[in-house]
């Protein structure tokens, strides 16, 4: 966010989501038509793609996760893949070891993302840019490690496989991978639609309070590390609930899964998708997924992975010299000036508020 | 106490490394204000392109001074192509374009020479030296002796030359610099270059001893970063310390503290550093910098 609309936003339209309900903003209504379509096409496409899509929900609530922390709390982690892994190998141990069922599984993967959370939060959130990249790199860095060290309880190279499916259909009429998506589908709705009401009430303007000064935030009454704590729980929560998602739509957990590539892709998704825009979350989660299955279509063999990460560093490159807002950011850019035009057309109309500040809005 | 001696030495010979590119690092850091998290890969490009010499016949001294030269070159295209677009104050962006250049030039290395590790020739031989017990390789000496000296460069290129005096000159106030007439975009592609010339006597040090692979530098680089703080990453006597220092406490802690050894002693060290900054939280040598509300 570059100074002067950090500054508009606080005096701008901060009232703005209040006076136009939330069922009259083209966002939402790009939601619901998002949704209705996703909600089809498990009866138009193959189970493989839907395994796919499925993989991309799983992700999106991961780099989702990551959003709500590089755009709206405005602390850049490198070490969100770790704890998408943590809940990953929380909820299949869960299973695997313990028998619980799947959705208790799930909570032990939130409740295990809450610590790690809180554990790492509590020296994260008195530190900002280079050391908190410092101690998340370390952490994304020792992961895979000690998911080796420790393989007598963590299955090692072998990782830990579920027998069954997590979401096995309970009807006839839908299939196994049919059902799974939609499971997963829902939650990753549910998600966002929780993130969107965090960040759209008070806890999100006194966000944007913090980015816009600090100084500002603590006189105008807002506990700055109580708040960045709650939301890097918060984060870490939803980041540990998309990994196991992700490991019970898989199957299985792998160390090879998480290497420290792998964090950075979630960041590289999140910048790139643009990381105040939960369509951008989704949007960089179909990256992470497909651009490794075409890359290989071009190049055979185990290069393919490294084209794909080539394109990934070139692309996250671009947006941060010349895209801060990420491919979301440009769209509605696109989409406000269009906007713009029309309203000159109708002549005599007030002079509209800079682009960015209806991104700051919503 | 032989043993603890000799865990000691061996620790300070891998510090050197450690120390070389925190250096690298360091120097970077000063001039541009980016935490360069692609330092190590950059090493790892150096040693593969001394080895790549190697297959194509030339001898191995020869190879490591075009590695050098090569290696300081994309120093330069890197800030020149890149690192320059992007304001030195917006801290997020930068780490976010370190990260950027460490997974691109990961997947160029990875593609280009593959991920199997490799064996790379040491270029000091192999003769072992035994001194009052303590025991120590050729691969050890020369390449302290080669860090050392590397370092001695720059420590004279820093202190005794107008060429670093601009250098310093452009990375303390950019402004002033500028209205004495410096260019700073040459000067700072002039730091990039001295850095990754540093980068890549560590990255030719390392790889005997390491097994030259696209991951070679991940651990050392993890280190160097603990290394930059522990010392105060402003200060280019403080990373070379800090390097040493980091080197020898990991090399005893993996030997002696049960748990640890191999990639865990990152943790070690980074439990020094956390030890540390919260007493001095500027590093050993660093000076606090005193911000105006």
């Amino acid at each position: 966010m570059s100074a002067p609309v950090v500054h508009t936003e606080p005096t701008g339209r901060a009232t703005a989501p209040d006076i136009r309900p939330r069922y009259r903003t083209p966002g939402f209504w790009t939601a619901v038509v998002a949704v209705a379509i996703a909600v089809a096409v498990p009866f138009l496409v193959s189970d493989y793609d839907l395994f796919n899509l499925s993989r991309v929900a799983a992700v999106a609530i991961g780099v989702a996760s990551l959003n709500l922390l590089t755009g709206f709390s405005g602390q850049v982690s490198l070490g969100q893949g770790a704890t998408f892994g943590i809940g990953g190998y929380a909820a299949m141990m869960a299973i695997r070891y313990l028998e619980w069922p799947v959705w208790v599984a799930l909570l032990a993967a939130i409740a295990v993302g809450a610590l790690v959370g809180f554990v790492i939060g509590l020296p994260a959130v008195r530190m900002g840019g280079f050391n908190l990249g410092l101690l998340t790199i370390v952490i994304a860095a020792l992961f895979p490690v000690l998911l080796y060290r420790f393989s007598d309880f963590t299955g090692g190279q072998a990782g830990v496989t579920l027998a069954a499916p997590a979401f096995p259909s309970p009807t006839d009429s839908l299939t196994d991978a049919q059902w799974s998506y939609l499971v997963v589908l829902t939650l990753l709705v549910l998600t966002i639609a929780f993130l969107d009401q965090l960040v759209a009430r008070r806890t999100g303007r006194a966000l944007s309070l913090i980015r816009a000064g600090r100084i500002l935030a603590v006189s105008n009454g807002v506990d700055v590390e109580r708040l960045k704590l709650q939301f890097f729980v918060i984060s870490s929560v939803l980041a540990a609930l998309g990994g196991a998602i992700f490991a019970f739509v898989l199957g299985l957990v792998v160390p090879e899964s998480y290497p420290l590539v792998f964090s950075i892709t979630l960041l590289v998704a999140s910048v790139v998708g643009g990381s105040r825009s939960w369509i951008g979350a989704i949007l960089g989660a179909a990256m992470v997924v497909y651009l490794p299955s075409l890359a290989s279509s071009v190049i055979p063999g185990e290069a393919s992975a490294y084209l794909a990460q080539l394109v990934f560093a070139v692309v996250l490159g671009l947006c941060v010299i010349v895209a801060s807002s990420g491919i979301a950011g440009a769209g509605r850019r696109l989409a406000s000036s269009i906007e713009r035009v029309l309203r000159e057309r109708r002549a005599t109309a007030p002079p509209t508020p800079p682009s960015t500040t209806r991104e700051e809005i919503r | 106490m032989i043993e603890f001696l000799q865990i000691g030495l061996d620790g300070l010979m891998t510090g050197v490394v450690y120390a070389a590119l925190a250096l690298a690092l360091g120097v970077v850091f000063q001039g541009t204000g980016m935490l360069n998290l692609s330092q190590g890969e950059l090493a790892v490009v150096a040693a593969y392109i001394a080895w790549s010499c190697v297959q194509a016949g030339i001898p191995i001294w020869p190879a490591i001074a075009i590695a050098v030269v090569a290696s300081a070159a994309l120093g330069t295209a890197l800030y020149q192509g890149v690192v320059r677009f992007v304001p030195p104050h917006r801290e997020d962006s930068l780490m976010t374009l370190g990260v950027t250049l460490l997974l691109g030039l990961n997947a160029i290395i990875s593609i280009i020479w593959g991920t199997d590790p490799r064996g790379f020739p040491s270029p000091f031989g192999t003769w072992v030296v035994h001194l009052a017990g303590l025991r120590l390789t050729s691969q050890q000496i020369g390449g302290v002796v080669l860090v050392a000296a590397t370092m001695l460069v720059m420590a004279l290129l820093f202190t005794r030359t107008t060429f670093g005096l601009r250098l310093r000159a452009v990375a303390q106030n950019p402004r002033s610099a500028a209205f004495l007439g410096l260019r700073s975009g040459l000067w700072l592609s002039a730091g990039w270059a001295a850095a990754c010339a540093v980068g890549a006597v560590a990255g030719v040090v390392a790889a005997p001893t390491l097994g030259l692979s696209p991951a070679m530098m991940t651990v050392p680089l993890l280190m160097a970063l603990a290394a930059a703080n522990l010392g105060g990453i402003g200060s280019r006597v403080g990373v070379v310390v800090g390097g040493l220092i980091i080197g020898v406490l990991t090399a005893i802690g993996g030997r002696y503290i049960p748990g640890l050894g191999g990639d865990l002693n990152v943790v070690f060290a980074f439990a020094i550093v956390i030890a540390v900054v919260l007493v001095k939280p500027a590093g050993l040598f660093g000076r606090e910098s005193v911000v105006r509300a």
